[in-house]
């Protein structure tokens, strides 16, 4: 715990500019992975936040197109 | 404890509002003086407040200034300090007046149509409170999940929807202020808490909207209810070019149509950031080069007869729609900034940078000047310092209630605050300096919505304000706060001090007592 660098730096930190890093060389790089379920709970979750601002600001959002009479709503 | 701060000033603070609502902790305090306008953390200790209060009532805020008052200790009102100014930062110590805990609905009126409110609550809370007697309060800044209403009113803010519904100065009908002498005072139209409108007396309403915190502290509001939209459409169109999208601008803001909320025009480099970087992103042909952005607000009908429209003008200007799940999302993604980790580029690394935009109220003839010099100045900037990042630049429409006139302009720049030293800060004031001057060269105003009270820009502000309104400015300020404890040191309004103790002394502190 207690050694130092000839900078006086605890080992893993480096002295960038005056400002203290720690080491890339240290570090371990895992890839980035995320499974069906995770990614899927991610895009749920962002969506549904989405969603549930946006249902502060109007009842439903109109599609681009008028609708058939029997076509279903969206929203709302 | 420095300052005018004492003992025996923290111990009428805790007479006042209780030991619970008093806070000396250093980590109450130094998170109390920062805001997310870029912050310089390496003078972090000495922008920290005294002491913070966090009053509850109307009375306890009184006691709190008149004492203020009394000692000439600074005080700076905060609400929920997400302000992309500084007006709510401490610039000399003092007491920060935290108003959060003012934040109960005093009253809804589905009568006349109105919600009187202490004034510390925030949108997106009002409106759940609203929604089940069919009505809604329509401030929709960007940072509408998280800001709250007296803070809109220290910044006189800018909604996102200003073009359909108005902005805060539009839909506070009156208010309820306590004066830096601790006098409170009720201002509206003329007389009448919901009288909309009025040609009695002066409108002094508009004199405590915007004024950053340095006319008082507002303890009530009385605001504007609206119908509740059923329905909104938004649509993305993309352009070949800026050129493209500049041009197509012109057609939608004029289309005639009551609905129109916004129209917002984003330029290559804003898609470019948003194909990299963006929570927003969704990919995008690569032939764009623009995008024209519109929303529609209202009953059903008029949306559906406004969409119709919007479409066909999209088609006349050679645009091409972006599709029903980029425009639904992207368009609810506009809060997105306040809620999400933004990646910057710095010599070539991804570095965790704060999302800063400078913004500027331009007309629309000035739009491409504008677009060309800030780039530049941006640009040159970057390549001299590895703290900036250049985001693009999007233009919103800007006028209240209609969609034509002159543009909301923002350049977002990406800034790696923890590298900030004194050198970096300096540049970063150098560039909102030459960002500001690039806007009054081009006939337009520093601060659209977010204000203009921080280095750099402030400078500028008797130029833009000439022929008389800075020194009427400096008036105002010297006669409703003689004592000058009420936020100092911002706008430049030290000014109106300094030069009545060059004519011979300071009839606002007769005792001495040094500030």
């Amino acid at each position: 715990m207690n050694q130092r660098d000839e900078h006086g730096l605890p080992p893993g930190v480096i002295d960038n500019d005056g400002h203290y890093e720690v080491d890339p060389a240290i570090m371990t790089v895992y890839p980035q992975f995320a499974t069906d379920f995770e990614v899927d709970r991610i895009v749920k979750g962002r969506l549904e936040y989405l969603y549930w601002v946006q249902r502060h600001f109007a009842e439903r959002v109109l599609p681009p197109h008028a609708e058939e009479p029997d076509e279903p709503r969206r929203a709302g | 404890m420095s300052g005018t701060v004492t003992r025996e000033a923290v111990s009428e603070l805790v007479d006042v509002c209780g030991a619970q609502r008093v806070v000396v902790a250093p980590q109450g305090r130094l998170i109390r003086a920062m805001v997310p306008a870029p912050f310089p953390f390496h003078r972090w200790a000495d922008e920290a407040p005294d002491v913070v209060v966090l009053p509850e009532t109307t009375e306890e805020v009184v006691a709190i200034v008149k004492l203020a008052n009394r000692l000439r200790i600074p005080i700076v009102p905060r609400a929920g300090a997400t302000g992309l100014n500084d007006g709510a930062k401490p610039m000399r110590g003092g007491i920060v007046v935290d108003t959060k805990r003012m934040n109960k609905v005093l009253e809804i009126d589905t009568t006349d149509w109105t919600v009187t409110i202490q004034p510390s609550i925030n949108m997106l809370k009002l409106n759940e409170l609203l929604t089940p007697h069919g009505v809604w309060y329509p401030d929709d800044p960007a940072s509408y999940p998280v800001s709250i209403v007296s803070g809109r009113v220290g910044t006189g803010g800018w909604s996102l929807l200003g073009s359909r519904y108005g902005h805060v100065r539009d839909n506070v009908i009156s208010m309820e202020f306590v004066l830096p002498t601790g006098e409170v005072i009720e201002v509206g139209q003329g007389g009448g808490r919901k009288i909309r409108h009025s040609s009695t007396g002066y409108r002094l309403k508009d004199l405590f909207l915007g004024h950053q915190g340095t006319l008082g502290i507002v303890t009530e509001c009385t605001l504007e209810l609206y119908p509740r939209p059923e329905a909104e459409f938004p649509a993305f169109f993309g352009y070949e070019s800026f050129e493209d999208g500049y041009r197509a601008v012109q057609p939608f803001c004029r289309s005639n149509l009551a609905t129109l909320a916004g129209v917002i025009l984003f330029d290559e480099r804003k898609v470019e950031y948003l194909r990299r970087d963006d929570e927003a992103y969704i990919p995008e042909p690569e032939s764009l080069r623009s995008i024209v952005a519109v929303a529609a607000y209202g009953s059903e009908g008029e949306v559906a007869a406004a969409r119709d429209r919007l479409m066909q003008i999209g088609a006349d200007t050679g645009g091409r729609y972006l599709g029903e799940e980029l425009s639904e999302l992207d368009w609810a993604s506009r809060h997105d900034r306040y809620a999400t980790p933004l990646h910057g580029r710095s010599r070539g690394r991804a570095v965790h940078m704060s999302w800063h935009c400078e913004d500027a109220a331009i007309t629309y003839s000035q739009l491409p000047f504008v677009k060309r010099r800030w780039h530049e100045i941006a640009d040159r900037y970057i390549a001299e310092h590895d703290v900036f990042d250049n985001w693009g630049m999007f233009f919103y429409t800007n006028n209240a209630y209609k969609g034509w006139g002159d543009f909301l302009v923002e350049i977002d720049i990406g800034v790696w605050e923890q590298r900030f030293d004194e050198r970096s800060w300096q540049a970063w004031t150098e560039l909102k300096r030459e960002i500001a001057q690039v806007s009054l060269a081009a006939g337009g105003s520093i601060s659209a919505c977010h204000g203009a009270t921080r280095e750099g820009e402030v400078d500028l502000i008797p130029v833009e304000l000439k022929d008389g309104q800075f020194d009427l400015m400096l008036k105002l300020k010297r006669l409703l706060d003689p004592n000058n404890i009420m936020n100092p040191g911002k706008y430049l309004l030290d000014r109106a001090y300094e030069e009545a103790e060059r004519a011979g002394g300071a009839p606002g502190n007769p005792e001495g007592v040094p500030r």
